[in-house]
C-alpha cells in the first residue's frame, strides 16, 4: 500500500498518522518525497521519527529493541529524518528520549513550504511557454473558441493546488515559531519610532533585543529617527524606550502601516 | 595536559542531557550498537529507552571527541567503550549529581 501526505517530515502529525496505520496493520516501508510505501504487518509496531545528522551512520547495526524502518535526507535543512518502530511490549508505553526539537521541525517547515512555492513559480513559468505554443496551435488549427480557455484553467486549478499545500505547510510554520520562538527570517512589521527633542544621540544598546533596528536619519532639532521590525506592540517599545531617554524627550511610534501615530 | 583535556570535555558536556548519561553509562564495558538498547532498558528498570537516531547521534557525537572508542570487527559488528576522558565526563556528572541529590534530602515535600 502507498499514500501521498504532504506531511511535514519527523512532525508531531506525521508520526501519529503512521503509529495509527501501524495499529491497523501496516508498516511504514520506504517514504520518498511525499510518498510513504507500506507493507501488512500482523506483529504490533510503535514508531518513532528522529532528526540525526548526516555524518552519522545509522547503519552501525540492528537493535534487539529497534528496527530502522525507513531514513530520508532532507535537503533543507541537510539532515537525516530516520524512522525507527519497536515490537518489544516493554517498549509500547514507555517513554522513549527522542531528538525531535522545535527549532530543526521549524527548519524542515520552512524548507517544505518553499519548496512548493517554487514548484507553483516552475508550473506558472512553464504554462506561461505552453500556452505560447497552445495557442500558436489553436490559432492555426482555427480552433473553436471555448478551447482557449483549457489551459488558463489548468494553469489556475494547478497554481491554486500549489498554493494551498504551501498555505498549509505556512499555518504549521507559524505554530512552530510560537512554539520555538523564533522569528529569524519571518516577516515582521517595522515600526517607525521617532525621538525628539534629544540633547545627543541615544545610547539603544540596552533595547538591541526588541528587534532589528536601523537608523533612517537626524535633523538639527534633535530628531533621531528608526526603522524597528519586531513583534512588540507600540506601546512596548514606548515603555521600553522611556529610562532611556530624558523626561523632555517625546517618543513616537507610527505603526508599520506608517499612517498614523499610535 | 590531559587534565586539560580532560575539563574542556566536562565543560562541553556538563550537565549531561538524559541522552548522553545514559549513552555513556552503557558504554562502561565493552558493548556491541545492537545490545545498547538492552542494556539501557536493564540499567533504567524498562523506564526510559532512547531512540535509535539519538543514541546514534549520541555515539557518534562522543566518538569524535573520544569519549567513547569504537571498534569495528570483521563482521561488521560496532562495539564502543568508555575512554578516559568519557570517565572523567561521567565522574564529574555522579559529584554533580550527588550535590543535587543531597540538596533534595534536606528538601521537604
Amino acid at each position: 500500500m502507498w499514500r501521498y501526505r504532504n506531511f511535514i517530515k519527523g512532525s508531531e502529525a506525521e508520526l501519529k498518522w503512521l503509529n495509527q496505520l501501524a495499529k491497523r496493520g501496516w508498516l511504514l516501508k520506504q517514504v520518498r518525497g511525499s510518498r510513504y510505501d507500506f507493507v501488512a504487518t500482523t506483529d504490533h509496531y510503535r514508531l518513532f521519527t528522529e532528526y540525526v545528522p548526516v555524518d552519522v551512520d545509522t547503519t552501525v547495526g540492528t537493535s534487539q529493541l529497534f528496527k530502522v524502518l525507513a531514513i530520508v535526507t532532507l535537503k533543507k535543512p541537510v539532515i537525516q529524518v530516520v524512522y525507527s518502530g519497536t515490537t518489544a511490549p516493554e517498549l509500547q508505553s514507555t517513554p522513549v528520549d527522542t531528538t525531535t526539537d522545535d527549532q530543526l521541525r521549524l527548519k524542515v517547515a520552512i524548507g517544505l513550504r518553499e519548496r512548493w512555492l517554487n514548484l507553483a513559480n516552475i508550473w506558472t513559468l512553464s504554462w506561461v511557454v505552453a500556452l505560447t505554443l497552445i495557442i500558436m496551435l489553436l490559432v492555426a488549427l482555427q480552433a473553436p473558441p471555448w478551447t482557449y480557455s483549457i489551459g488558463p484553467w489548468i494553469w489556475l486549478l494547478g497554481t491554486l493546488w500549489e498554493l494551498l499545500k504551501a498555505h498549509q505547510v505556512h499555518r504549521q510554520v507559524r505554530q512552530l515559531r510560537l512554539r520555538a520562538r523564533d522569528n529569524d527570517g519571518a516577516w515582521q512589521p517595522t515600526m517607525h519610532v521617532f525621538l525628539r527633542h534629544m540633547p545627543t544621540t541615544p545610547d539603544l544598546k540596552a533595547v538591541a533585543d526588541l528587534g532589528v533596528w536601523s537608523f533612517v536619519g537626524e535633523d538639527h532639532k534633535g530628531t533621531y529617527w528608526y526603522d524597528l521590525r519586531t513583534p512588540a506592540s507600540v506601546d512596548e517599545i514606548k515603555q521600553a524606550l522611556r529610562p532611556l531617554v530624558p523626561p523632555e524627550a517625546q517618543i513616537n511610534v507610527m505603526s508599520w502601516l506608517g499612517l498614523w501615530p499610535l | 595536559m590531559a587534565t586539560e583535556l580532560y575539563q574542556r570535555l566536562i565543560d562541553k558536556y556538563e550537565p549531561l542531557t538524559e541522552a548522553a548519561f545514559l549513552t555513556l553509562v552503557s558504554v562502561c564495558e565493552p558493548i556491541s550498537s545492537a545490545e545498547i538498547p538492552a542494556k539501557i532498558a536493564s540499567l533504567t528498570n524498562g523506564q526510559l529507552q532512547l531512540g535509535l537516531g539519538t543514541l546514534y547521534t549520541n555515539l557518534h557525537m562522543m566518538t569524535r571527541d573520544y569519549l567513547i572508542t569504537e571498534r569495528v570487527d570483521a563482521d561488521e559488528t560496532h562495539t564502543y567503550e568508555i575512554t578516559g576522558s568519557g570517565t572523567a565526563v561521567l565522574a564529574a556528572e555522579r559529584d554533580r549529581l550527588a550535590l543535587l541529590n543531597q540538596i533534595m534530602k534536606n528538601v521537604r515535600l
